[in-house]
């Protein structure tokens, strides 16, 4: 024992390092799909959970204490009458706008729906995706103030932008909303690739969302203000996770809706 | 992973259950240091290589109980790599089968020259660690991380998880014994 001496330890090269940082990235990615495929498996068992929650808060009212308490993280069957329901009450908040919230000149009760989304007894509703007005709507107990009035309709509608290549997902609106007793939600809306079958949005706090995917579009929402910073996809080839990022946050929109900006996958 | 070259390892750790190529460049800024560390403890190159990913595999399980020292997450990663080499057997059998799956690189293969200053390097570091093996455990660790691994006192106190006296105190130690052990070394050539 004569000094305290080592030698130098060669550097990993580049390759190596590449090769064993890619590993790492895929066992990670393996690892939170697994988790999802067991929080997929839970989503069923909330179904029935929020079948019985929405009869609630339908007798509890817009007063309630937490009016997203049945929301699901992953889309959930439509009960019987469901989607019809709510798309009727969309139309009729077409036809009669609450002159503070909808803008003048829509094509009432005419616009084609394109994707439903459905989460326990809220459903979230995209009309006329392909034209030039696009409309949103989201209905179910405590989204108003009024409990005649449980529908909200949005104009978000510009022409849409091109398709995203395959395998990759195009987030076009956030739109912070708020619920009648002032509970904030957001919503998201976007186009996906030809070959996506699934897309799990990451948000900014940390929790996870499966969105609703068809006809190349997704759709999803979640109580608060979380902002989408990732998606998960699954096309026929496998699994990637795409970062968002988004772009601007502006203010704007009608009524208590916020557009929040536009958010591109990289 | 460049997009990521702005952020710091704790946020990159807070966004590395969304996103696994936060964790990639948190893997890239700091496997080198790791790797060298592992390599000194075992002095074995390829045993350090595996033991680096486990290293990381272990320290994204334990990525919630980060505690940063400044901004780095190299102390913490180090702090990790001990426990993972004092425990290397368990720890790659607990990760054997994401091993099993790190693809062999295509330009594996090494010229003579390489292989011969591998084994140099592995004979060296293996003098290093027979220089040291008199020492305790906790001196042994100290020696690791503050000299040869060049952390500083307090970092080197965060990854062993003792206050930074103990760090000091155990240095001081193992210099004590290396200078009598260098003294007979001295007189036994002289005689």
């Amino acid at each position: 024992m004569i000094d305290l001496e080592t030698p130098p330890v060669p550097t990993l090269s580049d390759f190596r390092l590449s090769t064993r940082q890619e590993h790492l990235v895929q066992e990670i990615a393996g690892r939170r799909q697994s988790r999802r495929r067991g929080g997929l498996a839970l989503g069923g068992g909330v179904l029935v959970a929020g079948a019985v929650t929405s009869v609630m808060l339908v007798l509890v009212g817009p007063d309630t204490a937490n009016a997203f308490a049945a929301w699901t993280p992953s889309p959930t069957a439509p009960a019987p009458g469901q989607v019809s329901s709510a798309e009727a009450a969309c139309e009729a908040g077409v036809t009669a706008p609450p002159s503070d919230k909808t803008p003048p000149g829509l094509p009432g009760g005419a616009t084609q729906v394109s994707l439903v989304d459905t989460r326990g007894p809220f459903t979230l509703v995209l009309f006329g995706a392909s034209t030039s007005t696009t409309l949103l709507c989201v209905s179910g107990p405590s989204i108003n103030s009024s409990a005649q009035d449980n529908a909200q309709m949005r104009e978000i509608g510009s022409p849409q932008p091109a398709l995203p290549e395959a395998g990759q997902i195009a987030v076009n609106r956030l739109l912070a909303e708020s619920a009648g007793d002032g509970q904030a939600y957001t919503i998201a809306e976007g186009l996906i690739g030809s070959d996506v079958t699934a897309a799990t949005l990451g948000l900014s706090d940390g929790s996870d969302v499966v969105a609703t995917t068809g006809n190349g579009l997704f759709l999803a929402w979640w109580p608060g203000s979380a902002v989408v910073t990732s998606a998960t996809l699954t096309t026929p080839t496998g699994v990637t996770t795409q970062p968002i990022s988004i772009r601007a946050l502006g203010t704007g929109g009608s009524g208590n809706s916020v557009k929040r900006g536009v958010g591109t996958g990289q | 992973m460049s997009g990521f070259s702005e952020t710091t390892d704790g946020d990159l750790l807070a966004m590395a259950g969304n996103e696994p190529e936060a964790f990639g460049e948190l893997f890239k800024r700091h496997s080198r240091s790791v790797y060298a560390f592992c390599a000194r403890r075992t002095g074995n190159l390829d045993l350090a290589e595996d033991l680096t990913s486990v290293v990381f595999l272990e320290a994204f399980r334990r990525r919630r109980k980060l505690r940063l020292s400044n901004t780095s997450a190299l102390p913490w990663l180090i702090g990790i790599a001990n426990n993972v080499v004092r425990n290397a057997d368990r720890s790659l059998r607990r990760y054997r089968s994401a091993l099993h799956r790190i693809p062999v690189p295509a330009n594996n293969a090494s010229s003579e020259e390489d292989t011969i200053s591998r084994l140099e390097t592995q004979e060296a570091l293996a003098r290093s660690l027979q220089a040291i093996s008199a020492l305790t455990q906790g001196e042994k660790e100290v020696v690791l991380l503050v000299l040869w691994s060049e952390l500083t006192y307090s970092d080197a106190a965060m990854a062993l998880d003792i206050p930074v006296g103990t760090v000091r105190s155990r240095l001081a130690s193992a210099r004590a014994k290396f200078k009598r052990s260098a003294a007979v070394n001295s007189t036994s050539v002289a005689q």
